[in-house]
């Protein structure tokens, strides 16, 4: 059974909009709007163009479209996009694009949409969730507060997590595993943009390539290890892959 | 298979064209739908000169009024704003954050429309709700700190009564924060000693810190951690001389402390006076006082924001109150004490129901034949009645108004002329221009932060003008 929903353009937008409600319902909507665009790409072009330019053409078109997207929907929003984002979303356009090339959606639309979905809920279920524990809101609006809530809900390493538990319920509800997906994809770009921690010993540019190095590498250890765990069907690939990058998150952030 | 490598080239020359197009298209329209504000259409005119304002970047006087450039400090780090003013410098147009880190989902929610669109159209300066704009009052009671210092000394080896004593700040600092100390005293030691400060709407911030939405530094004590290690050591000390205090309020007295501690000081003297007699705890206006027999009612008079109107019926018989009842009441006739009995009104899922904590109230009101029994912390709850975690300034103020006519003593009126001053103070508020906003829920420190760029905004432009 192939999976329909681009699972690694999730991952990426799980961990960059799930501290919120507001910003997951629009980053959801806007990956499965652009998957479909993407695909709707590669099947206009397909048969026209030799393959060199069908991939150029689908991944220039989704990521752009993706970041436009993104733009505008967070603009109406009032929320800021950062520069660092913005390049974000177009990697997650990418991976949309990615996803459509790999004909793995097989122009089903039907099925890509509703198993989107169902990604889409669980994004924001667990976005709910973290934001109520973060800062004891949803959607913005302050529900109660109380001294379990900790801000420490709304960083990295719970996104990761979220990511993580989302594509392993939605494998687990339609019955489907990651397999092919390529975690580092997702993981490594969100690690450029979140480090775990700061040194101050050494400061510019040494200093930035070292806390971006050292969870990449130590996330590419466990997933040399994590090929030889014996993990469930569901949490197979690319889920576990994200926990893990949330633990080595949670042990880095210490220092 | 040529015209198909051609087809191929101008298909992604196609495609490429339209995707800087959508990108640019797309910069365009984020622009007029989220930031419209006059900030960024104003043309400026006029550069002002800056040189010597402390914290205004940029300034210029342009088509429609003024745009000012903001600089300022924030919770995590600086907040660079717009803001713009009609030509009168006194009314905001926009304002736009450029550049803030502020934490994700909390303070950096000070950039969204939501909070930004409430200063569109008002009158500077702006304030949040218990935050004081005048600068005098802080250099007031900074003036004043000194002479509360010189007091300490008759506090060495005064006899302290046995009880709990309170004390708070009157007004809420620049934060919002009311500030609370307690003592207990027993055996005519103290035993125990807490300080905490609280906002308008509940939050602790011994809780705040907690949580981390109230840090001091990166690595050393939480807010919660330093106040409970002072408390610790005016136990361990029995006497406040032990904390002495720099320019700023800081002392080496205590390890681990760094904050400052002139407010703990204050208001803990102020409970040791009250505990050795120096200083009169609220007396009891009513004390020595006949009571005409009766029955005596007072309500409110205006619902309050549920749609309550509270009532309290006391009895007078031979002198004394023999009975006492406090109700609420909504415009169809709806009881509270009915509603919270058949769970309509739920206070806490296992404590006592409105109704049982009303009555308690009324039976210890009855036990002591007085009010002064009853003191409150700064959300009108309090501790001198077992199972009542309700706010009880309603049922105070009713039964006071029900004492006075019972007793024809005017309890409010010598406090009125006692305090002219705070009176005067009060109606300054009133009369005080500006306007109010909502902070962020969470984010308190960068929501003063932003209203505080906007009033250095206002400030240059008066002093220009």
């Amino acid at each position: 059974m192939k999976l329909r929903y681009p699972a690694e353009a999730f991952a990426l937008g799980i961990v960059l909009f799930s501290a919120g409600m507001k910003e997951a319902f629009a980053a959801g909507i806007l990956v499965i709007f652009t998957s479909v665009f993407a695909e709707l790409l590669k099947n206009l072009l397909e048969k026209a163009v030799p393959t060199w330019s069908l991939k150029f053409c689908v991944y220039i078109a989704s990521g752009s479209v993706c970041a436009s997207a993104f733009l505008t929907g967070f603009a109406v929003l009032g929320t800021v996009l950062t520069t660092e984002l913005w390049i974000m979303v177009f990697i997650v356009g990418l991976l949309c694009g990615k996803h459509a090339l790999s004909g793995n959606t097989d122009s089903e639309y039907g099925e890509l949409l509703l198993e989107s979905a169902f990604v889409w809920g669980l994004w924001i279920l667990f976005t709910v969730f973290r934001e109520f524990l973060g800062s004891g809101s949803i959607f913005g609006n302050t529900v109660f507060t109380a001294s379990f809530q900790s801000k420490a809900f709304l960083n990295t390493t719970f996104a990761f997590m979220e990511a993580g538990l989302v594509l392993a319920s939605v494998n687990g509800i339609l019955k489907k595993d990651c397999k092919g997906m390529n975690s580092l994809f997702p993981v490594v770009p969100a690690m450029f943009l979140f480090h775990p921690f700061t040194v101050e010993s050494f400061a510019g540019l040494p200093g930035t390539v070292w806390v971006i190095a050292v969870p990449i590498l130590l996330f590419l250890s466990v997933k040399q290890t994590l090929k030889f765990a014996r993990t469930g069907r569901f949490f197979r690939g690319l889920p576990v892959d994200m926990l893990a990058a949330g633990f080595i998150y949670m042990i880095l952030s210490i220092y | 298979m040529k015209n198909k490598e051609v087809k191929g080239i101008l298909a992604l020359v196609v495609v490429t064209a339209l995707s800087f197009g959508v990108i640019i298209g797309s910069k365009s329209l984020a622009i007029s739908a989220g930031g419209d504000s006059a900030a960024q259409s104003a043309e400026a005119l006029e550069e002002l000169d800056v040189s010597g304002a402390e914290n205004i970047e940029k300034a210029s006087k342009t088509s429609d009024g003024y745009l000012v450039t903001v600089r300022t400090k924030g919770y995590v780090g600086d907040i660079v704003m717009d803001v713009a003013f009609d030509e009168s410098a006194s009314k905001i147009t926009g304002v736009q954050v450029v550049e803030q880190s502020e934490t994700d989902g909390l303070g950096s929610k000070i950039a969204e429309a939501e909070f930004l669109d409430q200063f569109k159209g008002v009158e500077a300066p702006v304030y949040l709700p218990g935050m004081d704009v005048s600068a005098e009052t802080d250099s007031a009671e900074e003036e004043a700190a000194p002479e509360e210092a010189e007091d300490l000394s008759i506090l060495e080896g005064a006899s302290l009564a046995d009880g709990t004593y309170e004390a708070k700040t009157e007004a809420p600092d620049s934060n919002g924060f009311i500030d609370v100390v307690t003592l207990t005293v027993k055996d005519g030691a103290i035993t125990e000693a807490s300080w905490d400060a609280v906002t308008e709407d509940g939050s602790k911030k011994s809780i705040m810190s907690e949580n981390g939405e109230y840090t001091m530094t990166e690595d050393g004590l939480t807010w919660k951690e330093q106040a409970e290690a002072l408390a610790s050591a005016l136990i361990e000390n029995q006497s406040l001389s032990f904390l002495n205090t720099d320019a700023e309020g800081k002392t080496d007295a205590v390890s681990g402390v760094s904050i400052s501690v002139n407010g703990f000081i204050d208001l803990a003297a102020q409970c040791m006076k009250q505990a050795a007699g120096l200083e009169d705890a609220p007396a009891d206006p009513f004390a020595g006082a006949t009571l005409t027999d009766g029955t005596y009612e007072a309500k409110t008079e205006a619902p309050d924001s549920n749609g309550f109107t509270d009532v309290v019926t006391l009895t007078v018989k031979d002198g004394a109150i023999t009975e006492a009842s406090w109700d609420a009441v909504t415009e169809d006739g709806s009881k509270k004490s009915i509603m919270s009995e058949n769970g309509e009104y739920t206070m806490t899922e296992d404590g006592l129901t409105w109704k049982e904590q009303a009555e308690a109230l009324a039976s210890a009101l009855i036990e002591n034949q007085s009010l002064s029994f009853l003191n409150t912390d700064a959300e009108g709850k309090t501790d001198a009645v077992s199972g009542v975690s309700i706010s009880v300034n309603g049922f105070i103020d009713l039964a006071t108004r029900c004492l006075e006519e019972a007793s024809g003593i005017q309890a409010s009126q010598p406090e009125a002329e006692e305090a002219p001053e705070e009176e005067a103070a009060s109606e300054e508020t009133a009369d005080m221009t500006g306007t109010e906003i909502d902070a962020i829920s969470g984010a308190t420190m960068s929501s003063t932060a932003a209203v505080t760029g906007i009033n250095e905004a206002y400030d240059f432009l008066q002093t220009v003008k």
